[in-house]
């Protein structure tokens, strides 16, 4: 992997540890720490969606989701648990993947030292993400309303679990997204000097990937 | 990125933006079919084929992974290898255990 056969490398304290790195192995240490990152938190992930599968189809179809019975409180109706809405979630999953393209071209921008670019591109991305969690608190204000909440049954455990997991990262990544912006609209990133950018974009991918799972098993079952 | 593939991808990230719309809609049109048209499992494992297909596209192209060292396709993998054991045994009470 090491390039030094076809150039003689400069000595490590001239070029810096990252630039270093980067030229023999060809990524940083960030990078590499990142992915290290993203495979114990996906981890996380296959626990919860095996936990969810087992709970799902131990059950027969029926009784996963009651469609009968009083399971609210003081509610005068007998209509069971509300079923998702996956049209809405839907339209949800196409702005995540829509964040993950406005995100690679932050990148590709950044990479032509177009800085505009980067700004507008990193602007939208977080945007998107903040337009999903909108729209997942919406969700969970209507399901919860319906009377589906995490003590009435393990539909509406599961349910807020893996989703709200994965919420929370899409909200670690909006703010991960803002520092980035900010520092990108100080001028902070250059077509030499853009490692963080392709760290955030890494984080933010990761988390559009787990969600086309997660709502395929989730929501489309 | 490596210096190898500093070049731009921009007309593949279009292609894998549009297959991601257009196989999202298909998993729709799926999971519709399911409930009467065709069989539970034949739609459970053509979505689930189908995320993971999505899943790739979005690691391979978006991730980098297609043109990085392969050591990140290696710790992409790695969570299913360590994940495994987890799927095997819910897979075990699944089969044999109580139903909850």
């Amino acid at each position: 992997m090491s390039h030094a056969g076809a150039v003689p490398l400069a000595p490590i304290d001239t070029l810096g540890q990252t630039e270093y790195s980067r030229r023999t192995f060809g990524f940083t240490p960030g990078k590499f720490a990142m992915w290290l990152f993203l495979a114990s938190d996906a981890m996380g992930f296959v626990g919860l969606l095996s936990a969810y599968i087992v709970l799902r189809f131990a059950n027969p179809s029926a009784t996963w989701r009651p469609e009968t019975g009083n399971w609210v409180a003081g509610a005068e109706g007998a209509e069971g648990l509300p079923a998702l809405a996956p049209i809405l979630t839907g339209i949800n999953t196409f702005i995540l993947i829509v964040s993950s393209f406005t995100m690679v071209l932050a990148l590709d921008a950044i990479q032509k030292g177009n800085q505009k670019g980067l700004k507008l591109f990193l602007g939208i991305t977080a945007l998107c993400g903040m337009t999903f969690l909108g729209i997942q608190v919406y969700e969970y204000q209507h399901l919860l309303h319906e009377g589906l909440s995490m003590w009435v049954h393990p539909y509406g455990a599961t349910f807020y679990i893996c989703t709200g997991f994965h919420g929370a990262h899409v909200l670690a990544g909006v703010i991960y997204l803002t520092c980035i912006w900010i520092k990108s609209a100080r001028g902070g990133y250059t077509k030499e000097n853009h490692s963080a950018v392709e760290l955030v974009g890494l984080f933010w991918h990761f988390v559009d990937l787990v969600w086309i799972i997660l709502f395929t098993i989730i929501y489309l079952f | 990125m490596s210096e190898a593939h500093a070049e731009s991808h921009l007309p593949t990230y279009r292609k894998v933006i549009i297959t991601l719309t257009v196989l999202t809609a298909v998993e729709f049109g799926i999971s519709f079919a399911m409930h009467s048209l065709i069989p539970f499992v034949l739609g459970l494992l053509l979505l689930v084929g189908l995320a993971f297909y999505k899943a790739s596209l979005v690691g391979r192209f978006f991730m980098h992974i297609k043109y990085d060292p392969s050591i990140f396709a290696f710790l992409c993998v790695l969570p299913l290898i360590l994940g495994s054991p987890i799927i095997l045994l819910v897979g075990y009470d699944l089969v044999h255990g109580p139903n909850f």
